[in-house]
């Protein structure tokens, strides 16, 4: 058993498992809500990491970048590299189709999480979690940090911006007090700071609505 | 070196397989056509009440209309993201304050359009169960089984499966037929009269209310542009999709209807449709095929389910309005949520089931008749809102198309549009006149006014609220009709280039893209 009070996490994994309830290892958010925010948590990485920008939703590749370590980084940094005329949708959309795999096999290879076969003829593959209070821990963690107006890193903000961009609020905040709402909003203005990350959220936002008018899901 | 434009792009290859193909689009258009509910019970229902005999000939009128109105509104559908709603068309190609004006027509026109239908659901079913298990059961137990079931699927997002629809449509156009056939067999008199299609049938005293009676039944042929960011070869498949969906309802609901007064005679419709209401089309049948009882339960069967079909349809219309009304801060924010797990626009859908419970408890409690006063006069006066909203919506691709041509033809952005401006302006003018005649009532009652004024006066409040909004809010003002990119700054601009083609190529050439050299930070 690891010490997972103080395990550093990566954004899009912590993203994953706060979108996940630890004890039925079911999501908490539909698959296309998942698969965005996960997609943008991943480019979230790449901003933060000074990979890329994004200005007026387009991609903007630093030009003197080093190779990322993780090779889901490098691959969709050099797809953004060989494709830019892609916008920032099409690039959230055509993430979305890998993104939660990405995360699970990561935090698989974390031992967070490790699959199991279920069903009649153990077909399916579930993701199940070592330690259900482990996952639960990340959305309180979250909790207790826009309670306390705490947020140091830019990761922790653009979590809080991605839960309430993909509607995870309310199981985020189930157990929060009328000022912690008050708390969020002065938080999530922090955002108009980092123009690329806001526009990640947002977008993530916008294209979950967009699935409601179009009818996809 | 960036790749050319030309380069086979591996992002769109693999976005294009979540895409929806041509069958799917059309499938999804086509399942808004409903033979047994139009020809089995509105058009029964419309001769009964309204005494015009022309209505076969009503539906290829309004079917050529409505064909020409839809070369303007898929060339615009091109340029306009939320193309599947109209009241985007008027915000963006008139003005934003007749476009709230115009949404509120839409709310109020779908919601009529969906309660309706409960009161034929219950009718329908009372017949049909106490016919074969002797229930002595009143009509709105029926509607309120159908609401409830309605509501969880709206709140839980669970659609009908598109094939569940297309295999439903494909077993009722086979039922039609079998009918058609039996009726058109067995003419009265032993000569297949065309009488049904003579003018002299249509053009009478309310011939508005055959013309408003048609539009509802064309309803659901405007869906197919909510696909034009999700379909593949958008530019081709939405247009085919809309007017093949036109032609099969025009031909479907006209052959059926006028296989009718064939089989009863022209002069004997009126009286028929009055004495044997919904039943008419399965008893006119069911004396030419004999003992073949089956095929008449299965139609029974058939009509419920296809009522049942349009109930979760327009539910989800008025539901994806409100949401995306609420998107826009237009109405109160909380309406453009999606719930978490479901991805559903929840508190739209609760907001829709309850203003129908609201509706069906009131006609309960007070009595009403539910086929005439709630399915036929909500129907159709449904119906005439999205009469005023295709008006609304030809005046605005007109303008739309006026400065910048965006490389529509002329037929599309200006002749088309006029004419349907035309042609759907008489209906209206022609409906207005008839109102009385389409509810039945004397022609001095109140209610003529009070049923069409409903829209006046939403659209009135709407309008004054977008006036709000301009001075008060002026960023929800400027996001109205924007739908779901309304409110993010990045997306204000939805009205793509010259070249109509959406935005994701508009940073195709490689003058366009260049590296940044920004400052690595320190974090």
């Amino acid at each position: 058993m690891h010490n997972w009070e103080d395990t550093p996490f990566s954004l899009a994994d912590d993203f994953y498992l706060i979108g996940l309830d630890g004890r039925t290892n079911r999501p908490r958010l539909h698959a296309k809500a998942m698969g965005l925010g996960v997609a943008a948590a991943l480019m979230a990485e790449l901003v933060l990491n000074n990979y890329i920008q994004i200005h007026q939703n387009r991609i903007l590749v630093a030009s003197r970048h080093y190779a990322p370590e993780g090779r889901e980084h490098a691959d969709m940094l050099s797809a953004m590299i060989a494709e830019p005329q892609h916008q920032l949708p099409v690039w959230l959309s055509y993430f979305a189709q890998t993104s939660v795999e990405i995360v699970q096999e990561r935090l698989v290879a974390r031992r967070f999480l490790h699959v199991e076969s279920r069903g009649v003829l153990r077909s399916k593959q579930t993701y199940v979690a070592e330690d259900p209070m482990a996952v639960e821990w990340r959305s309180l963690r979250i909790a207790r940090l826009i309670s306390k107006r705490d947020i140091r890193t830019w990761e922790d903000l653009s979590i809080i911006g991605l839960i309430v961009a993909t509607g995870l609020t309310d199981n985020v905040m189930w157990n929060a007090a009328a000022d912690d709402r008050e708390n969020l909003l002065t938080i999530l203005r922090y955002l108009n700071d980092e123009p690329s990350l806001h526009a990640l959220i947002t977008q993530v936002e916008t294209l979950i609505a967009a699935a409601v008018l179009s009818q996809r899901k | 070196m960036p790749p050319s434009v030309n380069s086979p792009s591996v992002v769109s290859a693999s976005l294009a397989k979540d895409r929806l193909g041509v069958m799917a689009v059309i499938m999804f258009a086509m399942t808004a056509a409903t033979p047994l509910l139009v020809v089995g019970a509105l058009v029964v229902t419309a001769w009964g009440n309204t005494q015009v005999v022309g209505m076969p000939l009503a539906f290829v009128l309004i079917g050529i209309v409505l064909a020409i109105f839809s070369a303007g509104y898929v060339a615009m559908a091109r340029h306009v993201v939320n193309a599947g709603a109209f009241y985007s068309y008027i915000a963006l190609g008139a003005n934003k304050s007749l476009g709230v004006g115009a949404s509120f027509v839409a709310v109020l026109a779908y919601n009529m359009l969906q309660i309706g239908l409960y009161g034929l659901f219950g009718v329908v079913a009372q017949d049909l169960f106490q016919q074969h298990f002797s229930w002595d059961v009143k009509w709105y137990v029926y509607a309120l089984v159908a609401w409830a079931v309605v509501a969880l699927m709206g709140a839980l997002r669970v659609d009908i499966n598109s094939k569940v629809l297309g295999i439903l449509l494909l077993a009722e156009i086979v039922v039609v037929v079998i009918f058609d056939v039996a009726d058109l067999g067995h003419p009265l008199g032993g000569n297949v009269s065309l009488a049904a299609f003579q003018p002299n049938h249509l053009f009478v005293t309310g011939v508005g209310a055959a013309f408003a009676v048609a539009i509802t039944a064309f309803t659901g042929f405007e869906a197919a542009p909510v696909f034009s960011e999700e379909a593949r070869h958008a530019r081709r498949t939405v247009p085919a999709a809309t007017y093949l969906a036109i032609a099969v309802m025009g031909v479907v609901y006209a052959v059926t209807s006028w296989a009718i007064t064939v089989a009863v005679g022209a002069d004997n419709v009126v009286a028929r449709a009055q004495q044997d209401g919904p039943d008419l089309i399965f008893n006119v049948a069911g004396k030419f095929l004999g003992n073949a009882s089956t095929i008449l339960d299965i139609g029974h069967v058939l009509l419920l389910t296809s009522i049942f079909a349009g109930m979760v349809s327009y539910h989800n219309a008025v539901a994806r309005y409100t949401f995306s009304l609420g998107r826009e801060g237009v109405l109160p924010r909380v309406l453009g949520h999606t719930r978490a797990r479901t991805g559903a626009p929840l508190i739209a859908s609760i907001l829709q089931t309850i203003v129908a419970l609201v509706v069906i408890v009131v006609f309960a409690v007070a009595g009403w008749d539910p086929l005439f006063r709630l399915f036929f006069w909500l129907g159709t006066t449904g119906g005439f809102g999205i009469l005023t909203l295709l008006i609304g919506t030809s005046l605005s691709v007109l303008n739309f198309f006026r400065i910048n041509h965006r490389d529509e033809t002329m037929w599309s952005r200006l002749i088309a549009p006029i004419l349907a401006v035309a042609g759907l302006g008489y209906v209206l003018y022609e409906t207005l006149l008839g109102f009385a005649n389409l509810l039945g009532v004397p022609s001095h009652d109140p209610v003529r006014w009070i049923m069409p004024g409903l829209y006046l006066a939403v659209a009135v409040v709407g309008v004054l609220w977008a006036l709000t909004l301009k001075s008060g809010k002026p960023d929800v003002y400027d996001g109205i009709g924007l739908g779901a990119t309304a409110g993010t700054a990045v997306a204000a601009m939805t009205v793509a280039s010259a070249t109509g083609v959406p935005t994701q190529t508009s940073g195709t050439h490689s003058r366009d893209y260049e590296d940044p050299t920004y400052t690595q930070r320190d974090r």
